[in-house]
C-alpha cells in the first residue's frame, strides 16, 4: 500500500524535495503513514475478533479463542513492528525520487 | 551584485548534450527570461541553476557558494533557504489548503511566524482563498498561492519554469507582473524559463536558447 502510495504521489515527493524537504523529513512522513496504517489495521482486527468470537463460541465452540490483554498487546507490538519494517522498501523507492523530476511532471 | 552564476555548464543525457557549455549570471533585483523552444535545454539549465540537477561539468555559484560541491542533503537545505520555485502545473499539494501549502515551507524551515502565510496570501491577492483546497481555485489563484509558497522563506532567488503555461492570458500577465515585482520591489533575482514571447517586454534581460546553447541575447 505504501509502495503504491509513493509511486502514485511521486510528483508530490519530487516537489517536496525540490523546495527543500530533506530525506529525513520525507522518511518521517512515510513512517508515520506506516504506523497509522498498521495501528488502524490492528484496531480493525481487534474489533472483528471481538464481534466474531461470541459467534464462534455459540456456533463452532471448538474454534473459539480466549483473548487476553497481554496477547492483544503482543499483537499490537508485532503489527507496528511489521508495519514499520514494511516501510523499508517504500523508503528505498522514495530515495530514488529525484527533485528535478518536478519539472518533467 | 551577481547572486546566481553558472559557469560553462554542461549536462549530457547519454549521448545528448542537453546543455552545452552555457554560462549565465543574474543579479539581485533583475528579472531574466530564458526563451527557447521545447527541447532547447532551458529547463535542464534551470534545474542545474536551482541545484536540482548536477552538471556533468563545471559549477553553479549561489551567493558565492559552490552548490555543485555540496552533498544532496546540504543542497536540499540550501534550496530551502535560498531559492523559491514556481512550476507550470503549480504543484500544490491537493490535500492541503492554500494557507497550509504556504505554511508547509515555513514548517520545513522551522519558521514559527504564525502570520507569515496569511500575510503573503494577502499580498498576492488570494487571502480570501486561504482555506480553499487547490481543486476549488482557478489556475491564476493556484499560481498566486504557488508564488506565495515560493516567497515564504524570503529567498534571494526565484526560478520559474513556464509559469504562464497553464494560465489564460490575463492570469499569465498577472503572474509575470508579480514575478517582475518580486525582482524590482523586493530585490529578488528572478529567472523565468518560457517559450511565451509575450513576457519579453516585461523583463530586464532576455537570453535565447537553442540546442543547449545561447543563441542571442538582449
Amino acid at each position: 500500500m505504501l509502495y503504491g502510495s509513493i509511486l502514485e504521489r511521486r510528483e508530490d515527493y519530487a516537489m517536496l524535495k525540490a523546495i527543500g524537504a530533506s530525506d529525513r523529513y520525507l522518511a518521517g512522513l512515510v513512517m508515520r503513514q506506516a504506523l497509522i496504517a498498521s495501528t488502524l489495521g490492528f484496531v480493525w482486527g481487534a474489533l472483528l475478533a471481538g464481534i466474531s468470537n461470541p459467534l464462534l463460541k455459540r456456533f463452532v465452540p471448538q474454534l473459539s479463542l480466549r483473548y487476553t490483554w497481554q496477547a492483544a498487546l503482543a499483537v499490537l507490538v508485532g503489527t507496528v513492528v511489521v508495519g514499520t519494517l514494511a516501510s523499508v522498501i517504500p523508503l528505498r523507492v522514495l530515495r530514488r525520487v529525484y527533485p528535478a523530476e518536478v519539472f518533467r511532471a | 551584485m551577481t547572486v546566481l552564476a553558472g559557469e560553462s555548464l554542461t549536462r549530457t543525457f547519454g549521448d545528448v548534450r542537453a546543455v552545452d557549455g552555457v554560462s549565465v549570471g543574474v543579479a539581485s533585483g533583475e528579472a531574466v527570461l530564458i526563451l527557447g523552444p521545447n527541447g532547447s535545454g532551458k529547463t535542464t539549465l534551470l534545474s542545474m541553476l536551482g541545484g536540482l540537477l548536477q552538471p556533468t561539468s563545471d559549477r553553479v555559484l549561489i551567493a558565492g557558494t559552490d552548490v555543485t560541491a555540496m552533498s544532496e542533503q546540504a543542497r536540499c537545505g540550501f534550496r530551502l533557504r535560498t531559492i523559491g520555485f514556481i512550476f507550470q502545473s503549480f504543484h500544490l499539494l491537493n490535500a492541503l489548503t492554500a494557507r497550509e501549502n504556504v505554511q508547509l515551507v515555513l514548517d520545513l524551515a522551522h519558521d514559527s511566524d504564525p502570520d507569515r502565510a496569511e500575510t503573503l496570501l494577502d499580498e498576492l491577492g488570494v487571502r480570501q482563498r486561504a482555506d480553499f483546497l487547490p481543486h476549488a481555485m482557478s489556475g491564476g489563484e493556484k499560481q498566486r498561492v504557488a508564488i506565495a509558497r515560493s516567497l515564504a522563506n524570503d529567498p534571494g532567488i526565484l526560478l520559474a519554469d513556464e509559469p504562464t503555461g497553464s494560465l489564460d492570458s490575463q492570469a499569465g500577465e498577472a503572474t509575470i507582473r508579480l514575478l517582475c515585482d518580486a525582482a524590482r520591489r523586493h530585490g529578488k533575482a528572478v529567472i523565468i524559463v518560457s517559450h511565451d514571447t509575450r513576457i519579453v517586454p516585461r523583463v530586464d534581460r532576455v537570453l535565447s536558447m537553442a540546442d543547449g546553447r545561447w543563441q542571442e541575447t538582449r
